[in-house]
């Protein structure tokens, strides 16, 4: 195929950011050209056949890991690498080999890895996509000719999805400016900032974990884009480990998190928000457990309030994360069956995941929200795609679309941009990924009503009280140190409770939402555990209303219990 | 589980572990380990013996591939290994078998003591709920009179030779193993070929509740080459060599390492386009660094006294104490207290054990008689004593293992009668050829009862050597195979010179340096089958690189 043919199907071409300084073609993006273009115009097998499409993405990583505790450097590193992938698809947009499989092919599959250099040398970052290249070539060959007999052994009906949406074609080359701190000066205030700890040696464990990480992500695919953005991000995490007298584990975690090479919280405002955590595993270690059965109304406020729609709009069917089923070649599932169930999808009637007032938007682009930074927001996706300003999510209650890439899902009749570029240390890979997430309700109140109409709820459920949950607030973000409240209907006083095994990760938990507040507030996560996966930023109300919440503390606590055989060296008699 | 509070017999215990010229880390682990026994010792069940192996550890990687930088790591770190016992003596924990496997547990990497008493402090703990919760399985499972760990009087050793960590010039061996590794560039169908420069440079010591507080280095400078070519047929053809060094200033020059690749190049091309070979079953001569795998992996394993206490073991040789085992012309050492044997340098050295106890030479068969076994702590029977071989990569529970191994032989004989002689044998036996294995890759071995007893060892260079006088013919895709006691049957004689094999052994205990000396061997009958095949496709376009060549 030729490929200044190729390019010519799409006639809008973006350019953003494009520099004049930057449009020397980089090493990197050389080899990517040079490889890409190789292997558009020769790349066939035996039958003639040749890819229609192919992508590229490398991403060049540095990082810096540092561990701290005790004003000691527990590990040190300095690390690089690039990580990267191909994507190469045969067929047209309309039937890929993708979205696809034949169980009966794994066996001949092809897998091999060739690593990138560490430096930037062309015949070497040349030779990884040649071999890569070669591999997914054949083994999409492979898959493809399997799908195509499939349908044709199945009188070719007509598929409810493409396998590809057409995007405009993008160019954007903006690189890191920023650079990794030294390693030396770091370690130094790192384990300065530890020393606080030298002074609760009633703790079980802390540590202070920082991984800062300097990093670009090369794309250029066969459509004509080609795109560079740097990927700079850097976290901080605070861990304080308590072990009480009837030998629970408390933890509490703070995590500080930057789109920059480096924390941006001063030390003080970091040791200050270690000196509430201490304080409040020190307090809560000394309460009793709450032992009783409750089934019945709950108030949360801060950032658990975030964290549970987190949890409801990532996992199960509540998800906004956008699938896309593949059809089977096997024997369970005919492909009528599996393209029945398709179709039945996307054309049934959306869900209803929430109450008719419960609002989600999608504000990929937005940067920060009432002078809050919101670290989840992107410009171009890591498939060179912008995405729209907004997307209405959930509206009145139901899922209306839902988060994706270029492979079309039932719910993204376009290509929404969100198929963000994910971290695991040294390692990158793209992945489905909200941005930012608008939660709102239409019937908000003043967060002021939100205890007047938990009482409520109790009375009428004939209950003696309700619960509230406060999140604590630090600068770090942390939805593990929470205040827990009984709230007494006859006199609205607060009884301070201690509270474990919090469980909102049930199902459909957003049909039980009573109340959102007016109030606003900024949450960054991660998608990941421990700094890994990428920033999701939710912006949701300070506070909500929950019906029918359970809880049953009782339940296999004695399991969970340690008792160290002697004391601490820490503590000094 | 009882809690038992602090009380002052740690004050009387702390002396032992305090010897002079102990650095800060010593010191500081020292105390920890005194108030750690001093409680755990009245504890019920009590702990009777606690250890604390530090590794103190720089590694320095970097490796090239076809001309490109591939890896650069150099870091520091401070691994833990624990050795608690519940019990005493006579039957403690480890009895359960679950003493043998242990956590890598990280340690401050600077001499914090706060920090590395509270690491020591949790680590211990976890252990002694481990220990304590498998003595009574012990207990009800014991076997036999012989105790379950020998006591042994404390040893104290400083290491003079105790050196500040070299700080390798990364931009230099950057550069050098990057030009090195671009030399491999021009070989057809090649697959794959790196260069690395590995360093470690590890300060360990030890420091047990009976009042051993030991301190040694261990220096390993190593570069690896690995080749990978495609073969006509499409099958992965591989060659490794491997150099070990004390100092990076021995490692060999530039100059040598490439004429070697030169040879490794040759030679790949001759590989890629040799014939395979078919089964085999007939004479063979052993290069030195083949037989040398040999007897790592065909006796050496079986001499391990851990694995011929343990039942499920074959125990092929456990009562042939005094027995004829191999021909009477050889003999064979293990022997850690040497660094250097004739020219070459030896990588399983080392002046104490992983138990404490002071490195040993043994001589485990003397003219073809089994002498002895290699032993740790862990009692094979009421008479044996450890002598020195309880070994263990960072983190695992040490068990016994191989050193040094060195054979030795009263009936040598030139390269050029060896040969003679195994083309007279081939006669002999009728046969047309028989097998010159010149190189090989490694090897391993399975000494359970479950399996065969068998071994196999993945030669990488082999020739025909041919009765009518042709020329030798080189040959791929060949595994060594056979049983133990068949195989030392069939030695006839051996070379006059030695060659080494450096390697890292993998066993239960992890992956310990180790090198094995011995002279070529002619050996009556080996039997080979054919290698498991490792295709690679023919990529589609040719490889970006070649076209420019």
């Amino acid at each position: 195929m030729n490929m200044r043919k190729f390019i010519g199907i799409f006639t809008l071409i973006l350019s953003v950011g494009f520099s004049s300084s930057a449009q020397k073609t980089l090493p990197i993006f050389q080899s990517m050209e040079e490889e890409l273009e190789r292997n558009m115009l020769l790349l066939k097998n035996d039958e003639g056949v040749k890819p229609f499409f192919i992508s590229y993405g490398i991403t060049d990583i540095k990082i810096m890991s540092i561990d701290a505790n005790l004003g000691s450097i527990y590990n040190s590193d300095i690390d690089s690498a690039k990580s990267w992938y191909s994507r190469v698809m045969i067929g047209d947009y309309l039937i890929s080999d993708e979205n696809y499989n034949d169980p009966g092919l794994i066996d001949n599959f092809e897998f091999s890895y060739a690593p990138l250099p560490l430096d930037n040398n062309k015949d070497g970052i040349r030779r990884a996509l040649w071999k890569s290249t070669n591999n997914v070539f054949q083994t999409a060959t492979k898959l493809y000719k399997s799908k195509k007999e499939y349908l044709s052994e199945n009188s070719n009906p007509e598929l409810p999805l493409t396998d590809l949406y057409k995007t405009p074609i993008l160019k954007q080359q903006e690189l890191s400016s920023n650079s990794l701190p030294a390693i030396e000066s770091k370690k130094q205030s790192l384990s300065e900032l530890s020393e606080i700890f030298t002074n609760k040696p009633d703790l079980w464990r802390s540590m202070i974990t920082y991984d800062a990480r300097q990093a670009n992500h090369y794309f250029i695919n066969s459509e004509g884009a080609k795109i560079v953005q740097p990927y700079d991000f850097t976290s901080l995490k605070v861990l304080c480990q308590k072990l009480d007298d009837q030998g629970q584990f408390l933890n509490v975690d703070l995590n500080y998190y930057n789109d920059s090479t480096d924390i941006k919280t001063s030390d003080e405002t970091i040791k200050k928000d270690i000196e509430i955590a201490y304080e409040y595993l020190t307090e809560i270690s000394k309460m009793e457990e709450y032992d009783d059965l409750y089934y019945g109304p709950v108030l949360i406020e801060g950032a658990m309030v975030s964290s549970f729609f987190l949890g409801q709009l990532m996992g199960n069917s509540t998800s906004l994360i956008g699938y896309r089923p593949e059809i089977v070649r096997n024997n369970q599932t005919d492909l009528e069956s599996q393209l029945k169930e398709l179709s039945k999808a996307i054309v049934s009637e959306t869900s209803r995941i929430g109450k008719s007032d419960l609002q989600v938007i999608a504000l990929p682009k937005i940067k920060s929200y009432n002078g809050d930074k919101l670290l989840g927001s992107i410009t171009i996706d890591g498939e060179g795609v912008i995405p729209p300003d907004s997307i209405v999510l959930v509206k009145n209650g139901k899922k209306v679309a839902e988060l994706g890439g270029r492979t079309p899902t039932l719910l993204s009749p376009e290509a929404t941009g969100h198929s963000k570029i994910n971290f695991v240390g040294l390692g990158s890979y793209k992945q489905i990924t909200p941005s930012t997430l608008l939660v709102k309700s239409s019937r908000a109140v003043p967060q002021s009503d939100a205890k007047k109409q938990l009482l409520e709820k109790v009375e009428q459920l004939g209950l003696d009280y309700g619960l509230m949950l406060k999140t604590i607030s630090t600068v770090g973000i942390s939805t593990s140190m929470f205040e827990g409240y009984k709230v007494y209907l006859k006199d609205g006083r607060e009884e301070k409770i201690r509270l474990n095994n919090l469980n909102f990760g049930q199902r459909n938990e957003m049909l039980k939402l009573a109340l959102m507040s007016q109030e606003m507030q900024v949450t960054n996560f991660m998608n990941g555990q421990d700094g890994t996966g990428a920033p999701i930023s939710m912006i949701t109300p300070k506070a909500i209303l929950l019906d029918g919440f359970e809880l049953n503390n009782t339940q296999d606590q004695q399991s969970r219990k340690y008792q160290m055989t002697i004391p601490s060296p820490l503590i000094k008699e | 589980m009882k809690k038992i509070r602090l009380i002052t017999l740690q004050i009387i215990l702390l002396a032992p572990f305090i010897a002079n010229g102990q650095n800060d880390l010593q010191k500081t682990v020292g105390e920890e380990l005194a108030r750690e026994f001093a409680l755990l010792s009245q504890a019920t069940p009590p702990v009777y013996y606690l250890s604390y192996k530090i590794d103190d550890l720089e590694r320095t990687t970097i490796q090239a591939t076809l001309g490109s930088l591939t890896a650069l790591d150099k870091q520091p770190s401070r691994v833990l290994s624990i050795d608690l016992r519940v019990g005493d003596y006579a039957l403690d924990n480890s009895d359960a078998g679950m003493n043998r496997y242990r956590q890598m547990i990280p340690l401050p990497i600077s001499n914090n003591p706060d920090a590395i008493k509270q690491s020591l402090w949790l680590s211990t703990d976890l252990m002694y709920k481990f220990g304590s919760a498998t003595y009574n399985k012990a207990k009800a499972e014991k076997k036999g009179e012989q105790n379950s760990f020998e006591k042994v009087a404390p040893s104290t050793f400083n290491d003079t030779n105790q050196s500040t960590k070299l700080t390798v010039d990364l931009a230099v061996w950057k550069k050098k193993v990057t030009e090195l590794s671009a030399l491999f560039n021009d070989v057809t169908d090649i697959v794959d070929a790196s260069v690395r420069l590995s360093v470690v440079e590890n300060d360990i010591y030890f420091l047990s509740s009976e009042g051993a507080s030991i301190a040694q280095n261990q220096r390993i400078f190593e570069i690896q080459m690995s080749a990978n070519v495609r073969s006509a047929d499409g099958e992965a053809i591989n060659l490794n060599k491997n150099y070990f060094a004390p100092s990076i200033e021995k490692l060999p020059l530039q100059e040598v390492l490439e004429v070697d690749i030169s040879i490794m190049k040759s030679k790949l091309e001759e590989l890629r386009l040799a014939p395979k070979a078919e089964p085999f079953s007939g004479p063979a001569i052993m290069s030195g660094s083949a037989a040398s795998v040999f007897f790592h992996e065909i006796f050496g394993h079986r001499i391990e006294s851990h694995r011929l206490g343990d039942a499920k073991d074959s125990q092929t040789f456990k009562d042939k104490l005094g027995e004829k085992v191999l021909p009477k012309f050889l003999s064979i050492t293990f022997d850690p207290t040497i660094d250097q044997y004739e020219q070459y340098y030896l990588t399983g050295s080392y002046t104490y054990d992983d138990e404490g106890v002071k490195a040993q030479r043994v001589d485990v068969v003397e003219n073809g008689i089994l002498k002895s076994f290699l032993n740790s702590r862990k009692p094979l029977d009421k008479e044996s004593k450890s002598n020195g071989h309880a070994r263990a990569q960072s983190g695992f529970g040490p068990v016994s293992r191989q050193s040094n191994l060195i054979v030795k032989s009263d009936k040598t004989k030139s390269d050029e009668a060896l040969k003679k002689d195994l083309i007279k044998e081939c006669k002999r036996q009728g046969k047309a050829y028989g097998y010159f294995i010149s190189q090989v890759a490694g090897g391993y071995t399975m000494t359970d009862r479950y399996r065969p007893n068998a071994f196999s060892i993945a030669p990488t260079e082999v020739y025909k050597v041919f009765v009518d006088g042709s020329p030798d013919q080189l040959v791929r895709g060949v595994d060594l195979i056979g049983t133990p006691l068949t195989m030392f049957s069939q030695i006839l004689a051996t070379g006059e010179t030695l060659d080494a094999f450096y390697g890292y052994c993998g066993a239960e205990s992890g992956y310990v340096p180790v090198t094995a000396l011995s002279p070529a061997l002619l050996v009556k009958k080996i039997e080979t089958q054919k290698s498991v095949e490792n295709n690679i496709e023919q990529p589609i376009l040719a490889d970006p690189n070649q076209l420019k060549n």
